[in-house]
C-alpha cells in the first residue's frame, strides 16, 4: 500500500494535497487521524503605499519588486508615520519587517541622517538576518548610513565606531540591559536622536523574562528622555490573545494594534494523528516518535521538503537516525536527511540552512531551533511530534511550510498528554482566535526592585515635591513615575540594601558595583547547583536550586542522555552535588510535600447552592509555599517495580508568590461524593489535571505553575486546590487563572469526559494507582458540576476567612 | 497597599531564599512593622551633618568645593625636584609612546591629571568624586582638587574640570587614557558637557614605563614605579581601593577617611610630575645634574633597544643592546636576542656600501 502512495507522490503534480489524500485513504494511518481541518487559500489584499511615504522609499521598493503593500502593512506604516506606537500581531511570513523598515528609513531620510533607531530581537540569528536586510536597503538608498548588530560577538575595537556611526542598531534585550543602558553615555549619540524602538517577537515576552524586559524598556525610555528624545515603539508579534492588553502591560501605554492579515495564503491542511491505543485500560498510546517514523514513509519524498519538529534534542537525534536508516525506502539518500538543533557548530548549521533553501535537503528533523528567525525558505510538510506547548509555537512551526500560493500540510502527532488529546479533538482551537494569555507583571516586586536598582545606577531618581501630609513619595520619572511601588523600592534599596543614598528628594546610586551584571532577565538565579563527577573532577551539569531537592539529593540517580551517576554527597549550603558514574538497573523518584499558607487574599468570587449556602468559590491572593523533599523511591527500569525507599534530609524550599484557589463547600463536596474514601486522591488528580490543561489558556509551561491540593484546607476549612505561580512574587498567572477559570474547568472536563481510558490514565487525571479506583469518575462529576450552572459572582473577602 | 505594607512585602520577598537561613530570618510581622516605623522616623529626620576635610573652599559661586595646594618647583617628591622635567626634549615621549602628537609636549605646560572614583567597573553609576589637576604656574606647582561633596553638584564639578582641561596644552596621567579619561568623558556626556580631550596630546605614563621596566620590576603599578624610579616612600597612604568606601562614608556623615584620599590623590599627582621627568631622561640614562638615572638600567636599555628596532632605527638599537649587556653584565632574553640579531643584520646591511 505504502508503495502506491509513494509512486503518486513522486509523480504527483499537486504535491501536498496528494499526500494528504493518501494519508486519509491509507487503511492503516487513515483511521488514526482524529480530525482533518483545512483553511482555503486566501488572496492578498494590497494597496498603494500610504501617501506619506517618502517617494524615494516607494521607488526603492518598486525597484525591488514590491509595487504595492498589503493592507495591514499600509495601516501600520501610516500609523507609525503619524507618530503612534504600533503593534503588528500577524502570522509568520505576513511581511512584518516592512511595517517597521519603512518608518525607520523614512525617519532617516526626513532628518537627513540624524534620526536613529534601536531594534530588539530575541535571538542573535534573527538580528543578524535583519541586519543584512536593513543594510541592503540602506545601501540601496546610497546614503552613508549604517545598520549594525551589537551583541556579544561584536569585537570590542569595533564597538566604539559602531556606537558613534550606527544609525540602526540591532541588538537583544540582554545586551541592552547589561551593556548599552549602564553605559548610556557612550551611546549618547543614539539616545539623543532616538526616533524608533523596534521590538520583534513580543509574544515571547512573558513570565519573568517579559516582566524584566518591560522594565528594561522603562529604563530605555528614561535614558532617552534624559538625552532629549522620546522614541515611538514599533512592536511585532505572532498572533496573540489580547494584543492591546499585552502591549499596554509591556509599555505602560496604549498602542495602535493591527491584527488583520492581508497577505496571501495557500490552502492549509491540518491533520491530527492520534497514535493507536496500546492499552485501553491504562490509556497508553503508541510512542509519538515511533509513529513519526512510520508516517515518514508517506510524508517524505524526493519532490518536496518535510520538516519534523521534536520537543527534545535527543528525540531529534533518534528520529534523524531512524529516517537516515530508512532513507532508501523513501526514495532518498541519507545525505538528504539532516538533523538540526542547538549545540551544532555554526558552520554545520549554516550548511543545513543553505541545503534547505536550495532544496537539496529533503527532510530536516529539528527542535524549536528552527522555529523562529532562521531563513530556510518555505517547505511543504511539517510534522509536529507532540504539541509544542503553545499556540504561538504551533503556528511558528506550521508557518515553516506553505510556499506562495501553494497548499501546505501540517501533521500533528498527539501524545498521551491532556493538552495533546484535547487538541486532537478540537483542532479548531488552533485555528481560531488565540486563547493563550500571556502572564506579564512588570511590577512584580522582586523583578521591579532588581530593575530599579539597575535604573538607579544609570541615572538618579527624583521625587516629586510632596504635598503636605502625603506619606509616600511620587517619582518625577517618565517611566517609573507611574509605578506606585517604585519609591518604596528606592527607599528599600537605600536603607536596607545600602546601595543608594537618599539626599533630599533624590536617590543616588552609592555602591561600588555594576548591578546589571548580577541581574538576570530570565530569573535564572545565580545560585544554581553544580554537579561534579568525583572521579574526573569535572562538572557534568547544573540544576536550579528548587529542582535540586528532587534530583541531586543523596542517593539520587542523575541521568544525562542515558548515562547514569549516583549522588554521593549533596553540599546544599555550597550548592555542589558530588556524583560518581554507576551502572544501575533503577532510577529514583523523589516525593515532595508542598504546604501552602495563605498570606493575603485579594479577590473572591462565589456562587450559592439552592439553600443559600456557598457552593463553590475561587480566590486570588498571596501565599507562602514550603516544599519539602520527604523520601525517594528506587524504581526498576522497564518493570517500574519499586525496589526500595529512603528518606531525604534537606531543608525546605520556601517562596512567597501568588495563587489562584478553587474551593468547594463541604455540602457540595458531599453531594458530589467527594467525601467517600478516595476523595483526597481524586481531588489531587483534579488539581494536577488543571495544572496541565492551563497552558491552553496561559502562555506558560506546566512547570511554571505549582499545585497543592488540600482535602481540608486549614485556611478555608473545606477542600481547596491552589495553583500558584512558581516565580517569587508571581508574574500575573494567578490573575489570568482567576478570570479565566471557567474555560479552564470546561477544558479539563472535556479531557476527562473524552479520555479513552477506563479509570484514569496519564492523559487525564492520572492512573488509578494514583487517583483511586473511582478517581476519574469522581473528578469528572466535580468538573461537570463546576463547569456548568451559573458563573461565579464577585464577593467580598470574608474577614473570618481572611485571617488565618 | 500602603507604603508600609509594600515594604514589609518587599523585605519578605527579597529575603535570602535559602532554606537553611530562611527560618532564622523569619521576623514576625509585628516586629517588622515596628522596625519599619522606626526607619521611617529616621528617614524624616533628614541627612546627618557632614564634615568636610580641612581647606576645602567653595568655587564657581559656591557650586564646586575644591582644595588648592601649591609647591615650590624645588620641592622634593622622593628624590626628585618637581621642576626637574622643565625643558625636557619631548621627542622621547613620542618615540617611547609611538605617538607623534607627543613630540611637542612641554612638561612645564602640561596638566597632570588623576581622579578618584567610586569604583573601577565603569558605567553611568561610577562617580568621579575627586579630580586632581596639577600644573606649573609662575615657578610653582599648584594642585587643584575638585571634590564632589554632594552628588547633586556633579555637573558643576565636571564643568569646572572640563574648562581646566580644555585650557591645558597637554595632559599627563597614569593609565588615564584607559580609565580616568573615560570616566570623565562618560559623566560629561551624561551632563551634556563636551568632553575636552579630543585632539589634545595625552601622555599616559603607564604604557612607556611598563614597556621599559616590566621585565625587571614586580609590576608596573604607580606605587612600584615611583618607589623604584623616583625614591618615593609614602607614609600612611590610604590605598586607592579604599577610596570608594571613604567617600561613601563621608556622604553618610563619617568623613574620617576622606583626608587620606585627598593626600593619596595629591601624592599621585606629584608622582606624575616626577615620573614624567624621569621618563624624559630615559635616553640620557642620567638626571639633568648628571647623576645616574635610578631604576633597573639593563632592562631599560634592552627595552629602549627594542623600541628602536620597531622604529627601524637599527644602528641605534644595536648601540642600546650593547649598553644593555654592559649595564646588566649578563645574558639577553631570547626574544630580545632575536631582535638584536635583526638589528645587527639590518644595521650591517645599512652600513654596507
Amino acid at each position: 500500500m505504502g508503495e502506491s502512495i509513494r509512486q503518486r507522490n513522486r509523480t504527483g503534480s499537486s504535491g501536498v494535497a496528494a499526500i494528504a489524500r493518501a494519508l486519509r485513504e491509507d487503511p492503516r494511518f487513515g483511521p488514526r487521524f482524529e480530525r482533518w481541518h483545512s483553511i482555503p487559500a486566501r488572496a492578498a489584499r494590497t494597496q498603494d503605499f500610504p501617501a506619506r511615504v517618502n517617494p524615494r522609499l516607494v521607488d526603492l521598493h518598486r525597484s525591488r519588486g514590491i509595487a504595492e503593500v498589503y493592507e495591514h502593512q499600509a495601516r501600520a506604516i501610516a500609523a507609525a508615520l503619524e507618530g503612534q506606537d504600533v503593534l503588528v500581531a500577524t502570522p509568520t511570513a505576513s511581511g512584518k519587517t516592512l511595517c517597521y523598515s519603512i518608518p525607520v528609513l523614512q525617519a532617516l531620510l526626513d532628518s537627513k541622517g540624524s534620526a536613529r533607531s534601536l531594534f530588539l530581537f530575541p535571538t542573535k540569528a534573527l538580528s543578524q538576518d535583519q541586519s543584512a536586510g536593513l543594510t541592503t536597503l540602506v545601501e540601496a538608498l546610497g546614503e552613508p548610513w549604517h545598520a549594525f548588530t551589537y551583541d556579544g560577538d561584536t569585537p570590542p575595537p569595533v564597538r566604539r565606531t559602531l556606537r558613534d556611526r550606527g544609525h540602526l542598531v540591532l541588538t537583544n534585550p540582554w545586551m541592552l540591559h547589561a551593556g548599552i543602558l549602564p553605559n548610556h553615555a557612550k551611546w549618547s549619540e543614539l539616545f539623543r536622536d532616538l526616533a524608533y524602538v523596534v521590538v520583534d517577537e513580543v509574544h515571547t515576552l512573558g513570565g519573568v523574562f517579559g516582566s524584566s524586559v518591560a522594565n528594561v524598556l522603562r529604563r530605555l525610555v528614561r535614558i532617552a528622555r534624559h538625552y532629549g528624545s522620546d522614541p515611538r515603539f514599533l512592536l511585532c508579534s505572532a498572533t496573540l490573545a489580547e494584543p492591546a492588553a499585552h502591549a499596554r502591560r509591556l509599555l505602560g501605554r496604549d498602542v495602535t494594534v493591527i491584527t488583520e492579515d492581508a497577505s496571501p495564503c495557500g490552502e492549509r491542511i491540518l491533520g491530527v494523528y492520534n497514535p493507536p491505543m496500546l492499552n485501553p485500560v491504562a490509556g497508553l498510546r503508541a510512542n509519538a516518535l515511533e509513529e513519526a517514523r512510520e508516517l515518514a514513509s508517506v510524508l517524505c519524498g524526493k519532490d518536496h521538503q518535510t520538516i519534523f519538529f521534536c520537543r527534545r534534542r535527543t528525540a531529534v537525534e533518534v528520529l534523524t537516525r531512524y529516517l537516515k536508516e530508512g532513507a532508501d525506502r523513501m526514495g532518498l539518500s541519507p545525505g538528504e536527511i539532516r538533523g538540526y538543533r542547538g549545540g551544532y557548530l555554526p558552520n554545520l548549521r549554516r550548511e543545513i540552512e543553505v541545503g534547505l533553501r536550495s532544496g537539496e535537503v529533503k527532510v530536516v528533523v529539528s527542535t524549536n531551533a528552527l522555529e523562529l528567525g532562521i531563513d530556510i525558505g518555505a517547505l511543504d510538510v511539517a510534522v509536529l511530534v507532540g504539541y509544542p506547548g503553545s499556540q504561538a509555537s504551533f503556528w511558528q512551526r506550521a508557518g515553516r511550510v506553505g510556499r506562495r500560493g501553494k497548499p501546505s500540510l501540517v501533521v500533528q502527532i498527539a501524545r498521551s498528554e491532556p493538552v495533546d488529546q484535547y487538541l486532537a479533538r478540537h483542532p479548531e482551537v488552533l485555528f481560531g482566535a488565540p486563547k493563550e494569555r500571556i502572564g506579564l507583571d512588570p511590577d512584580n516586586l522582586v523583578i521591579l526592585s532588581e530593575q530599579v536598582k539597575c535604573a538607579a545606577f544609570e541615572l538618579p531618581f527624583r521625587a516629586l515635591n510632596r504635598k503636605p501630609g502625603q506619606v509616600g513619595a511620587e517619582l518625577d520619572d517618565p517611566a517609573f513615575g507611574a509605578v506606585p511601588e517604585a519609591a518604596v523600592v528606592l527607599d528599600y534599596l537605600a536603607e536596607d540594601a545600602h546601595m543608594l543614598q537618599r539626599r533630599g528628594d533624590t536617590w543616588y546610586w552609592m555602591a561600588d558595583a555594576y548591578p546589571a551584571q548580577d541581574v538576570s532577565l530570565d530569573g535564572e538565579e545565580p545560585d544554581n547547583v553544580l554537579i561534579l563527577d568525583v572521579d574526573t573532577k569535572k562538572a557534568i551539569g547544573e540544576i536550579d536550586r528548587p529542582g535540586s531537592l528532587t534530583t541531586v539529593h543523596e542517593g539520587a540517580i542523575y541521568q544525562v542522555e542515558g548515562e547514569t551517576w549516583i549522588v554521593e554527597r549533596f553540599d546544599h549550603a555550597n550548592r555542589r552535588a558530588y556524583v560518581r558514574r554507576v551502572e544501575t538497573d533503577y532510577f529514583t523518584e523523589a516525593e515532595v510535600d508542598t504546604e501552602v499558607r495563605v498570606l493575603r487574599l485579594e479577590e473572591r468570587r462565589t456562587r450559592a447552592r439552592p439553600d443559600g449556602e456557598e457552593d463553590s468559590a475561587v480566590w486570588r491572593g498571596e501565599v507562602h509555599v514550603t516544599t519539602l523533599a520527604t523520601q525517594y523511591k528506587k524504581i526498576r527500569y522497564y518493570t517500574r517495580e519499586n525496589v526500595g525507599a529512603e528518606a531525604i534530609h534537606l531543608p525546605p524550599e520556601e517562596i512567597d508568590t501568588e495563587a489562584f484557589v478553587l474551593s468547594i463547600s463541604d455540602a457540595t463536596a458531599a453531594d458530589l461524593l467527594l467525601s467517600a474514601g478516595d476523595r483526597g486522591a481524586s481531588w489531587h488528580g483534579l488539581g494536577q489535571l488543571l495544572r496541565r490543561v492551563a497552558p491552553l489558556f496561559l502562555r506558560c509551561q506546566p512547570r511554571d505553575l505549582g499545585v497543592s491540593t488540600q482535602v481540608r484546607s486549614p485556611h478555608f476549612r473545606r477542600p481547596a486546590i491552589f495553583l500558584y505561580d512558581s516565580v517569587r512574587g508571581g508574574v500575573g498567572l494567578s490573575e489570568l487563572l482567576f478570570s479565566g477559570h471557567r474555560a479552564l474547568l470546561a477544558a479539563a472536563l472535556d479531557v476527562v469526559a473524552h479520555c479513552a481510558c477506563e479509570r484514569g490514565c496519564p492523559a487525564c487525571v492520572g492512573p488509578p494507582e494514583a487517583v483511586g479506583a473511582l478517581g476519574k469518575e469522581t473528578a469528572q462529576a466535580v468538573l461537570e458540576h463546576l463547569a456548568s450552572g451559573p458563573d461565579l459572582a464577585p464577593a467580598p473577602i470574608e474577614e473570618e476567612v481572611a485571617t488565618p | 497597599m500602603s507604603e508600609d505594607e509594600v515594604r514589609i512585602r518587599l523585605a519578605r520577598l527579597l529575603r535570602v531564599p535559602r532554606g537553611a537561613r530562611s527560618q532564622a530570618a523569619d521576623v514576625p510581622e509585628a516586629v517588622a512593622v515596628v522596625r519599619e516605623r522606626l526607619r521611617a522616623r529616621e528617614r524624616r529626620a533628614g541627612p546627618p551633618d557632614t564634615l568636610a576635610p580641612v581647606g576645602l573652599e567653595p568655587e564657581s559661586g559656591g557650586a564646586v568645593l575644591a582644595r588648592r595646594v601649591a609647591f615650590d618647583a624645588d620641592h622634593r617628591h622622593g628624590e626628585w625636584r618637581l621642576g626637574e622635567g622643565a625643558g625636557a626634549d619631548p621627542r622621547v615621549f613620542a618615540q617611547l609612546c609611538r605617538d607623534p602628537a607627543l613630540a611637542s609636549l612641554e612638561l612645564s605646560r602640561a596638566l597632570y591629571l588623576d581622579t578618584e572614583t567610586s569604583g573601577l567597573s565603569g558605567g553611568a553609576g561610577t562617580w568621579v568624586f575627586l579630580v586632581g589637576l596639577g600644573r606649573f604656574d609662575a615657578g610653582r606647582f599648584e594642585i587643584w582638587q575638585g571634590f564632589l561633596a554632594d552628588p547633586g553638584a556633579e555637573r558643576a564639578l565636571l564643568l569646572e574640570a572640563a574648562a581646566r582641561i580644555r585650557a591645558a596644552s597637554a595632559v599627563v596621567s597614569f593609565f588615564g587614557k584607559s580609565f580616568d579619561r573615560h570616566r570623565l568623558e562618560d559623566k560629561m556626556r551624561l551632563h551634556g558637557i563636551e568632553p575636552p580631550f579630543a585632539g589634545k596630546a595625552h601622555l599616559d605614563l603607564y604604557h612607556p614605563l611598563r614597556r621599559l621596566y616590566r621585565a625587571a620590576l614586580e609590576d608596573a603599578r604607580l606605587k612600584t614605579l615611583e618607589r623604584e624610579l623616583c625614591g618615593v616612600a609614602r607614609q600612611d597612604d590610604l590605598p586607592g581601593s579604599r577610596a570608594p568606601a571613604a567617600w561613601f562614608d563621608f556622604l553618610h556623615g563619617r568623613p574620617h577617611e576622606l583626608e587620606g584620599v585627598f593626600r593619596h590623590n595629591r601624592d599621585d599627582v606629584l608622582s606624575l610630575v616626577t615620573l614624567a621627568a624621569h621618563l624624559s631622561r630615559t635616553l640620557f640614562e642620567t638626571r639633568a645634574d648628571g647623576s645616574p638615572l635610578s631604576g633597573p638600567a639593563a632592562a631599560r636599555a634592552r627595552a629602549v633597544a627594542k623600541v628602536l628596532v620597531e622604529a627601524r632605527e637599527h644602528r641605534q638599537a644595536l648601540a642600546w643592546f650593547d649598553r644593555a649587556v654592559e649595564r646588566g653584565g649578563g645574558s639577553i632574553p631570547a626574544d630580545h636576542a632575536r631582535l638584536w640579531e635583526r638589528a645587527r643584520r639590518r644595521a650591517g646591511a645599512g652600513a654596507a656600501p
